[in-house]
């Protein structure tokens, strides 16, 4: 447990970070939307004319979240609470990160390899590697839901799923 | 009207409508009552199964989705003092108390007669209400709609958690992503990065599937590993008194129906919602109680005026979004997303256009009401046993269900992309304790917002006084300013009195 002063660093830290982050983004989007933006379509005379520009509103956006950073920045000794960020130990975000990768790669998988055999393989190892060891229900519960799932949508609402190289 | 809703009933009463609702409510009830999922991220998930079905089966089983999952996270509030849902952190306050005192039954059947009485106001109002409404907004132009918007934007205050300035930051961040795409007058590629996929905007569904979905995945995957209470609750409650306990609702029967009020009252108004209401309703019967210190000791009153309260903002928030197309919070935007994908466009012709399949709506809603009620009251002893699944197996699930509901929508790969960052860019805002509500409210207001000012615009030559020179504009233009004041006030004051309550603690 962290003490309650290097907590409160922490945060200003962290905060004062993604303040600054935001600000510069808003910034950049501020003079960069008239380049982000492919220019009219095509013009209506009476019409579009008297609209404003696309540049228009993203440029205002951008300027509502610089201007929303600053506030955030300005008013961070106001706020006295302890971040979640700054309470959450470092094993949990190892976790967090494993399984953060865990879903990427079911993702790729999913595209690459199809639905039915990801979701059955990602099913299984996610809840070993989570602490729940017992095969003889997950794996039958992981086959269900995958199967099920394609099932569904495949001939319920006639949509199709991944397929890839296998299933 | 009352024809039409008798014509509407032939209509839902099919097998097809009740097994939705029926199934809906059930799924609303499980998911409601595990703790982490919430019948907002249940709705981001199935709500993509409902576009391929007839709009009369795909959206009674989100209504009963919602109904169900709302009273279901009053269950594992009172039994493992875990809210369900933030909608059902009001009840635990009291509910929690009287389950250690024995008393979980008389809760449970307290919160689900208060659910069955809100959601009836609820639903009164919606019936009536929508309908009328829609008569008066008929006469909406692009000028009004902006102010109506504008004024909606600003009740992201009341959703904004502890901090007004990163719920601000979150509601610009929000607007940002709703420009990406098309501009909607000239049909202009803006913020795309060249990127095809971009050019139809983000889409909604994978963005509240990465907010809600993955976000709370990697919120639990944190305690995963933890030894064995990690893998689920603890739950050795024996739940007795679960009679119908009509004595006590008859006594605590003005509780209950002043916080429906407050309900109802609170849902139609665009952008505030089941978080508050509750709250609201629970001090209101604190104060009005004669016993006002069992609150919080296991007061029957607790439970029920928070209950009654939330339920009741499920059919009265669908007042906004139908009638105005301005959902009042994520529910009725996901819901929203689901009738424009049945071609149903919200507004204030959707009601004269299809009104067989809005009164169809409004049926199945008052089924839904009853469903959640003999759903609730048959299957109460089974949410112990729901409470117990491997959290590491049930999150797996989760994230599949996640991809499907996804992927599902367009076909495409790009949004299980899209899905993903959202993923990781709620845990980062839910880590910086930055809400997420205000963020996904303005993505979906950004974009009426900006057609309504630029129609306007076109509407009047580019003349901006005519903003303030239409009364509707005006009245709707001077209460948002009033909003701003009286919310700028309260937050001050709110300031003040933690100050003071500070300074009292380090005195002492």
């Amino acid at each position: 447990m962290l003490h309650q002063g290097s907590g409160r660093v922490l945060k200003w830290i962290l905060e004062g970070a993604l303040a600054a982050i935001v600000f510069a983004t808003g910034v950049l989007l501020f003079l960069k939307a008239p380049d982000l933006v492919r220019g009219w379509a095509f013009t209506i005379p009476g019409t579009t004319d008297v609209a404003l520009e696309p540049a228009f509103f993203p440029r205002m956006a951008s300027l509502l979240l610089a201007a929303s950073a600053l506030l955030v920045m300005a008013t961070i000794p106001l706020r006295s609470d302890i971040l979640p960020a700054v309470e959450t130990s470092a094993v949990a975000y190892v976790r967090v990160g494993t399984g953060l990768g865990g879903i990427m790669a079911y993702l790729i998988a999913v595209v690459t390899l199809g639905f039915v055999v990801s979701t059955v393989v990602f099913i299984s190892i996610a809840s070993v590697v989570g602490g729940y060891r017992n095969l003889l229900i997950i794996v039958p519960v992981a086959i269900s839901v995958a199967v099920a799932l394609r099932l569904i949508f495949r001939f319920g609402l006639h949509v199709g799923l991944p397929e890839g190289l296998l299933l | 009207m009352f024809e039409d809703l008798l014509a509407a009933a032939t209509i839902v009463f099919n097998w097809q409508t009740i097994m939705a609702i029926s199934i809906g409510t059930i799924a609303g009830l499980m998911i409601g009552a595990i703790p982490g999922l919430s019948a907002t991220m249940g709705m981001a998930l199935l709500s993509p199964f409902t576009f391929f079905v007839s709009p009369l089966v795909g959206i009674p089983f989100l209504i009963g989705l919602f109904k169900g999952g709302t009273f279901g996270g009053s269950v594992s509030a009172i039994l493992i003092g875990t809210p369900g849902t933030a909608a059902n952190a009001a009840t635990l306050l009291d509910g929690y108390e009287m389950r250690k005192q024995g008393r979980a039954g008389v809760a449970m059947m307290g919160a689900l007669n208060a659910s069955l009485i809100g959601d009836a106001f609820g639903t009164v109002a919606l019936i009536f209400g929508a309908p009328a409404l829609a008569l008066i907004a008929i006469q909406f132009g692009p000028h009004e709609f902006f102010a109506l918007v504008l004024f909606s934007l600003t009740m992201i205050c009341y959703v904004s958690g502890r901090s007004l300035a990163k719920g601000v930051m979150a509601a610009s961040i929000g607007i940002l992503f709703a420009l990406i795409g098309t501009d909607p007058i000239g049909g202009t590629p803006r913020l795309t990065f060249g990127l095809p996929e971009l050019q139809g905007g983000l889409n909604v569904i994978a963005l509240v599937t990465g907010l809600f979905g993955i976000t709370e995945v990697l919120i639990q995957m944190e305690s995963f590993g933890r030894g064995k209470k990690a893998m689920k609750d603890s739950v050795a409650v024996h739940v007795a008194g679960t009679g119908m306990q009509l004595g006590a609702v008859v006594t605590h029967l003005w509780t209950i129906v002043r916080s429906s009020l407050v309900g109802t009252f609170i849902g139609a108004l665009p952008g505030i919602g089941s978080e508050t209401s509750p709250w609201v309703a629970y001090g209101l019967a604190k104060r009005a109680s004669k016993t006002p210190e069992k609150f919080g000791k296991g007061a029957f009153e607790g439970v029920v005026a928070p209950e009654a309260a939330n339920n009741a903002v499920c059919a009265a928030a669908m007042i906004p979004m139908l009638v105005f197309g301005i959902p009042g919070d994520i529910v009725t935007a996901i819901l929203m997303s689901a009738l424009i994908a049945q071609g149903l466009q919200p507004g204030p012709f959707l009601i004269s256009e299809h009104r067989d399949v809005i009164f169809g709506l409004f049926m199945s809603v008052l089924f839904a009401t009853v469903a959640l009620y003999v759903f609730g009251r048959l299957t109460m002893r089974w949410w112990i046993r729901i409470l117990t699944i491997p959290r590491p197996l049930l999150y797996a699930i989760v994230v599949a269900f996640c991809v499907v509901g996804t992927y599902s929508v367009k076909s495409s790969s790009f949004d299980l992309a899209v899905m993903f960052a959202f993923g990781i860019i709620g845990y980062v805002m839910r880590k910086l304790d930055i809400a997420i509500a205000p963020m996904l409210l303005s993505f979906v207001l950004a974009k009426i917002l900006e057609e309504s000012l630029r129609r306007g615009l076109v509407q009047s030559d580019g003349n901006l006084h005519a903003f303030f020179e239409r009364p509707i504009t005006a009245v709707i233009l001077i209460l948002t300013v009033l909003m701003l004041v009286t919310f700028a006030i309260l937050e001050w004051r709110r300031r003040k009195l933690g100050r003071t309550q500070d300074s009292s603690t380090a005195a002492r």
